[in-house]
Order: structure tokens, then C-alpha cells, then sequence
């Protein structure tokens, strides 16, 4: 264990420490100014070496500077870039709107298209019809002929039977008559079936009239849509072709994004090169400032003791 | 090293050296300022010749608090220690230098065993702190301590009206080392602002990057100019420097703008907005850093903000705070209204020095 600073060592202190206009210790003087001229040589060196990293940096800077402006000539030539693109795209907008005009036609071609087609259909369903009667036409003249058929089968055994009576008693004529009467009879059947026939093929012809009308009417319909295909084939050719315009705006567009691209990647390698630049700037301009305060504080306070005891002499 | 310790509640410094016997060294507060004179004779009475410094203020070891009254800590162990102290503390205490560079010539002074642990009267802390830290960084030692609340303070018998009292310890069997716990914490991209104007003598910031500090402050955190006292619980500024940061307590704000704070801001200072961090974590870290550096430490000797006191005490956690430090090592100190850590006079910090 060790008393505390001994009673004689502050008696001694005491023996240099001043009365007013007695010797007074300089030591303490002495020692403030030897301390504050420590920490302002302290203070000079951090001076010294925030000059040494400003005088780096404003050597960088100024060749940052050129840089710089080779950076704005780029940008200016991105910029003509920029310009070229947008013309293209004006042409795009332009070459868009008569797409759309054409296809506007298109769609109205297709329109008639459809039309004529239906009208062909209904065209076809009245032919569909029209047949059928045909069909209930010739149906009457086959009845018609199955008819005739057996009269003459008839007249053929009348005449038979006259034949017959005719050789027995071709003396006496009575008989011979009666089947002259009956053949006329029959003859008379024959006719009225030979008008029903010409009645039905009457019928026929007009009918067949009819249908042909129908089929013209069909043709004309179809036309008419062979007509409009056609047409509209054009306006697909037409919209083919206008499309087609558009790949040279694609081309003007690619050409130009490909010359900004070149001015990208010159933009690109000048910011990291500037990047660099910086970086390197930085590591030397990393300045701790925050010791100056402590120490300028440190000097102001040993200083104002310095200054005290100076008055208290 | 280790501590012994008496208390009287009634101030009766008899009771409280009753069971002490051969200190080394004793570290002595009073409940009042008044009590201050007749504990340091008494004492020196006691135990002559004994290096002994005291302050006003509440006291604890291990795990008991004293805010009544006298506390006596006694230091025992393989130390040399050497009491002495600065006067003219607000004016120039570097006219007793000499007494300084006499401790340390007295306890031989070794770089890592040798600290000088100080109580300075109320308002003195900054040319105090100055004048200590501007020898001992320069020696290799280091410097630990606080403010007494109070404008005296008590060194071997005697007490001195603006002074700075101090033990100078040299560790005989290990090292010593200085600690400073803040619970307050700030990312590294949290703003840093440049005190622009100050007025350090009357511990006023004006402007910080040429904006009104209130404007600042105010701003920064949301809150209204009436909040900003007691925001600094949760948000006191932090004086950011080299690689690390020490806390200045909000005082008060003026009707121009500018902020008073504890601890004055100089022009060029680069403060920063604080946050409260999980004081819980941060005291068993500064407990697992003592211990990780130390190895084993036997005592810590400290000084506790009045701020943190209080806080921790609001938040029923400063009886839980002594009983962990204790677990670790003997652990005695004050409550003070200001705490040294070698170049830097703090706020709402506990520093202390830490014996191997």
C-alpha cells in the first residue's frame, strides 16, 4: 500500500507556487505552451495532410473535367440519336395509320362477303324447293304413263276379241260394233291421258323455267362473291404491302437504337472510368474531421489556462 | 483488487468506517454538500495519510444503493494509489500540473497498469478533462471518472471549491482499463450534422449545418419544440468522433433556436441524433468486454449518469443493473452529473475503470 502523494511534496509545491510578485513557476507555463504547441503541430498535421489530399483531388478533378466534357459530346451525339429515333417512330405512326385504313376496308369488303354469301344460300334453299315440285311432277307423268300403258293393253285385247269376233262371224256385224264402240272408249281414255301428260310436261318446263332463273340468280350471287373475295384479296395484298413498309422504319429504328447503344457503352465505360476516378478521390479525401474540434478545443482551453496564468503573474 | 464498504444513513462517518480496516485507498459520497467538510476530516482522522477522494452524490456497491447519508468504499488489494488534486479546475488546472506527473511518478506509472480515476466539481469538467486527458493519452494511461454534484469536492481531509480531485492507480498484479457503456445507438447511415455555430462556454449549439438546432432536432424526430427536454432520454445528441461516439444530454432550448445542452459542442463538432438502444444487451456487452479483456476482473470502479439512474430506476431496472455488474466483479461507483472517459466529458454514460 502506498500513502498518497506525500505531505512534503506538496509543501514543496506550495514553496514555488507564486504570491503576487513572488517567483512564480514557470514550470506549468512552460507546460501548457509546450502542450498546446503539441496539439497545434497535431492540428498541423491533419492541415498537412487534408492539403496533400485536396491538392490530389484538384489534380483529379481537373482531369475529371475533361472527361467530363467528352462525356457531354456523347450525350449530345445519344441526343442526335434520340432525334432519329423519334422520326422513325413518326414514320411507324404513319405507316400505322394506313394498316388500320386498310384494314377498315377489309373489314368492310368481308362485310359484303358475307352478305352475298347468304343471299346465295337462300338461293339455294328455293332451288332445294323447286325440286321437290319437280319431283311431284314427274311422279304424275309416270302415273300418266302406267295409265296408257294398260289402255293399250286394253285396246291390244279389244282388238284381239274383234279380231276374234270379226273371223266368226264376219257375217253378221253386230258384234264387230260393239267392239268398235269400246275401242273408241278407250281411245278417248288415251286422250285424256295424253292431255294430263302434256298438262304435266307443261308443268315441268315451267318449273325447270323457275329453276333456272334460280341458278342464274345463284351464279349472279356467286359472282357477286368471287367478285369481293377478289377484292378483298387486294386489300390484303394492299395491307401486306403497307406492312411490309414498316419493316424499313424497324430498320431505321434498329439502326438508330444500335448507334445509341455505341454511345451507351461510351457513356458507360466514361461514368466508370469517372466512377474510378471518384472513388479514388474519395479514398484520399477521407478526411476525419471530427478529431479537429477535439483538438482545436483541447488548444483554445490549454491556451486560456496559458493566458490566466500569464494575468495571474 | 476489492472493496469494502460502510454506510451510515444519519451521515455518521464513524459508523460508516467502522468496518473498514487498512484501505488502500477510499472513495467517499455524501448525500448533501454540506456533509462534504466533516467527512473528509473525519476520515483523514481515521485513516491519515490514506489516499481518499469524495464527492456529493448517491453511491452504490455490488448490489446496494445509497442516496442517504455517507458511503464509504475502501480499496484493498495489490495497488499503489495516490490521491491529489487539480485546482482553479473552471480556470487553469494545468497550473498543478505538476501534481499529476508527481502521482504517476509516485505509483510508477506503466502503460496498461496504470489509470488515474477522477471526481471534479459541477461546471469544471471540461478544462478539467482537458488538462487530465492532455497528460495521461500522451503518457499511454488511462482516465475514467465523473462529476460530483456539487461545486466540491473532497481530496485527503480537505475539502476545494472548484476543483478536480483524483486517484492515480497503479495495478500491482494486472492491468487496468478504462469502459465507457452507452445504450444510445445510431446506424452508420444516420445523418451527421456539422455544428455551424455554438457557443461552447455557455454550452449552447445555434445552428448545425447552418439551421437553427431546435429546427434540426425538432424536425429530425417529429416532436415539438416542449418535447425536446425530455426527448434527450430517448434521442440525446451524439458527439461522433474518430470511430466513436459520446453522448451530449439536451438541457434546455432558448427562444433564438439554439439548443443547451450538459456538455458543450464546439464549432466543426459532427453530432448526430441518438436512438435508445436494448440497454440490457449493451450492459452484459460491456460486462463480456471487460471480462474478454481482463480475463478475470476483480473490480470495476465507476461513475453512472444521474439520466441513466433515473431511467433505469423508471424503468424498475437499476436494481437488476447493480445485481448483473455484481455477478461479474466487485462493482462500486457514484451517481454523478457528468462522466470522464479519457479525452471525452460525457453525459448518460456510465464509464469506469476496471481492475485485473
Amino acid at each position: 500500500m502506498l500513502r498518497r502523494f506525500g505531505k512534503k511534496a506538496a509543501e514543496k509545491e506550495a514553496a514555488v507556487l507564486p504570491e503576487k510578485g513572488v517567483q512564480f513557476d514557470k514550470y506549468p507555463l512552460e507546460y501548457a505552451l509546450t502542450s498546446a504547441a503539441q496539439v497545434v503541430e497535431s492540428l498541423a498535421g491533419d492541415v498537412f495532410q487534408t492539403t496533400q489530399k485536396m491538392r490530389y483531388a484538384n489534380e483529379q478533378l481537373a482531369g475529371l473535367q475533361n472527361d467530363i466534357i467528352s462525356l457531354r459530346d456523347d450525350i449530345n451525339g445519344m441526343d442526335d440519336g434520340f432525334q432519329e429515333i423519334t422520326a422513325a417512330a413518326d414514320q411507324f405512326n404513319d405507316v400505322e395509320m394506313e394498316i388500320d385504313q386498310s384494314v377498315a376496308d377489309a373489314q368492310r369488303q368481308m362485310e359484303r362477303l358475307r352478305q352475298d354469301a347468304s343471299s346465295v344460300k337462300e338461293n339455294f334453299r328455293n332451288m332445294t324447293a323447286t325440286f321437290g315440285q319437280l319431283q311431284q311432277a314427274l311422279d304424275k307423268i309416270r302415273n300418266s304413263l302406267s295409265g296408257i300403258s294398260e289402255v293399250a293393253d286394253q285396246t291390244d285385247l279389244l282388238s284381239l276379241n274383234a279380231s276374234i269376233e270379226a273371223a266368226r262371224a264376219g257375217e253378221q256385224g253386230k258384234g264387230f260394233a260393239v267392239v268398235a264402240e269400246e275401242v273408241g272408249k278407250l281411245a278417248k281414255m288415251s286422250q285424256d291421258m295424253v292431255d294430263g301428260i302434256h298438262a304435266s310436261i307443261v308443268e315441268v318446263e315451267q318449273k325447270s323455267s323457275e329453276l333456272n332463273k334460280f341458278i342464274q340468280a345463284s351464279d349472279e350471287a356467286m359472282l357477286g362473291s368471287i367478285r369481293s373475295m377478289e377484292e378483298t384479296g387486294r386489300y390484303f395484298d394492299d395491307i401486306k404491302e403497307r406492312a411490309s413498309g414498316t419493316s424499313a422504319v424497324r430498320d431505321a429504328i434498329d439502326h438508330a437504337v444500335e448507334q445509341n447503344r455505341a454511345y451507351v457503352k461510351t457513356v458507360q465505360d466514361s461514368l466508370t472510368s469517372t466512377a474510378g476516378v471518384y472513388g479514388e478521390i474519395m479514398d484520399h479525401m477521407d478526411i476525419d474531421d471530427s478529431k479537429k474540434g477535439v483538438l482545436m478545443e483541447m488548444f483554445e482551453h490549454i491556451i486560456e489556462q496559458a493566458v490566466a496564468m500569464v494575468q495571474e503573474m | 483488487m476489492k472493496f469494502t464498504f460502510g454506510s451510515s444513513k444519519k451521515g455518521d462517518v464513524a459508523e460508516a468506517l467502522s468496518g473498514i480496516s487498512e484501505p488502500a485507498a477510499l472513495f467517499f459520497s455524501v448525500a448533501g454538500e454540506e456533509m462534504l467538510e466533516h467527512a473528509a476530516t473525519e476520515i483523514e482522522k481515521r485513516f491519515p495519510g490514506v489516499a481518499c477522494i469524495g464527492g456529493v452524490g448517491q453511491a452504490y456497491i455490488d448490489k446496494q444503493f445509497f442516496d442517504q447519508g455517507i458511503t464509504v468504499t475502501a480499496m484493498r488489494g495489490e495497488i499503489k494509489v495516490v490521491a491529489d488534486v487539480l485546482e482553479q479546475a473552471s480556470v487553469m488546472p494545468i497550473k498543478y500540473i505538476r501534481r499529476l506527473e508527481n502521482a504517476v511518478k509516485a505509483v510508477g506509472g506503466e502503460r496498461g497498469r496504470t489509470a488515474c480515476f477522477d471526481i471534479c466539481s459541477a461546471g469544471c469538467d471540461v478544462r478539467a478533462v482537458t488538462t487530465l486527458s492532455n497528460y495521461l493519452c500522451r503518457a499511454g494511461y488511462d482516465l475514467a471518472g465523473g462529476t460530483s454534484n456539487s461545486a466540491s469536492v473532497a481530496c485527503n481531509g480537505k475539502v476545494y471549491q472548484d476543483a478536480c480531485t483524483f486517484f492515480m492507480f497503479r495495478n500491482l498484479k494486472g492491468k487496468i482499463k478504462s469502459y465507457k457503456e452507452n445504450i444510445y445507438v445510431h446506424s452508420d447511415k444516420q445523418k451527421q450534422f456539422m455544428v455551424t455555430e455554438a457557443d461552447p462556454k455557455s454550452y449552447k449549439i445555434r445552428t448545425l449545418e447552418n439551421v437553427s438546432a431546435e429546427k434540426v432536432y425538432t424536425s429530425e424526430l417529429g416532436i415539438s419544440r416542449d418535447k425536446i427536454t425530455t426527448q434527450t432520454f430517448k434521442n440525446p445528441f451524439g458527439h461522433v468522433c474518430d470511430s466513436d461516439t459520446y453522448i451530449v444530454s439536451i438541457k434546455g432550448v432558448e427562444a433564438d433556436g439554439s439548443i443547451t445542452t450538459f456538455r458543450p459542442a464546439n464549432k466543426m463538432d459532427f453530432l448526430t441524433i441518438l436512438n435508445m438502444g436494448d440497454y440490457r444487451e449493451v450492459v452484459q456487452d460491456t460486462i463480456t468486454k471487460i471480462q474478454h479483456d481482463l480475463g478475470r476482473a476483480s473490480a470495476v470502479l465507476s461513475v453512472n449518469c444521474l439520466f441513466r439512474y433515473i431511467m433505469f430506476n423508471d424503468d424498475k431496472y437499476w436494481d437488476s443493473y447493480l445485481a448483473e455488474m455484481s455477478r461479474s466483479f466487485s462493482h462500486a461507483g457514484m451517481v454523478g452529473v457528468g462522466e470522464h472517459y479519457n479525452t471525452q466529458f460525457v453525459n448518460q454514460t456510465m464509464c469506469c475503470l476496471a481492475f485485473e
